[in-house]
């Protein structure tokens, strides 16, 4: 039998998504409450990942319970890790001006820094889940995407 | 060959297609990744399931 599903991804794991903020060059503040960003809302973006559309209030902007920032960079703008109500994590930024050298790591959309996260939950899962035992990894990229193969001569 | 590809577009979706697994297996291999990865969609079995089941049915008839 074989099948094909769709998964949204949600950050669950704390340890993968340091090990990807690690990848692309930035360090993971455990327990850093507040992240930087514009400071202030104005009302000015209104996307589908708007984070008001995803239950974060524009007077809570800014505050976290994780964050993820550049090193050496103080004027940069981080990234805020802010608890979902399923138990898993939203992640927050701000891109105003590339947040100042934040997207340079993280890409447009923080694409990098999702893809490396579910590259880390994937490698985990292939080290810890007998399921998986005897398959080998390669990575590809395709256009913007993260191919993860996982093969198995069993 | 069993093989499990997982391709992750730039937005942060997901979609996990297996391929050469016969009987029931692959939904069993594949349920903790994607409950590691986030929230699953859909889930749609693929013609080979189909292609596959057939023939157990086939045989079951003789």
């Amino acid at each position: 039998m074989s099948h094909v599903a769709t998964v949204e991804t949600v950050i669950m794991d704390l340890n993968a998504l340091k090990k990807a903020a690690e990848e692309c060059g930035l360090v993971m503040n455990f327990d850093q409450t507040t992240f930087k960003w514009y400071g202030a809302w104005v009302n000015d973006y209104h996307g589908n990942d708007a984070a008001y559309k995803h239950g974060i209030k524009p007077k809570d902007y800014g505050k976290c319970l994780h964050a993820i920032s550049v090193p050496n960079k103080p004027g940069a703008y981080e990234i805020g890790v802010v608890a979902r109500d399923d138990g898993g994590y939203l992640l927050l930024w701000d891109f105003f001006a590339g947040g100042y050298g934040l997207m340079d790591h993280v890409g447009k959309d923080c694409t990098k820094l999702l893809q490396s996260y579910s590259k880390h939950v994937v490698l985990n899962e292939i080290a810890t889940n007998p399921d998986l035992i005897g398959y080998t990894p390669t990575i590809e990229y395709e256009n913007e995407n993260m191919i993860i193969k996982l093969t198995s001569y069993d | 060959m069993k093989s499990i590809t997982i391709t992750i577009d730039r937005v942060g979706g997901t979609i996990v297609k297996t391929e050469g697994f016969t009987g029931g297996t692959c939904k069993d291999v594949t349920k903790n990744l994607q409950k590691a990865l986030g929230k699953t969609s859909t889930d749609i079995n693929t013609n080979e399931m189909y292609e596959i089941n057939n023939e157990q049915n086939n045989l079951n008839q003789y």
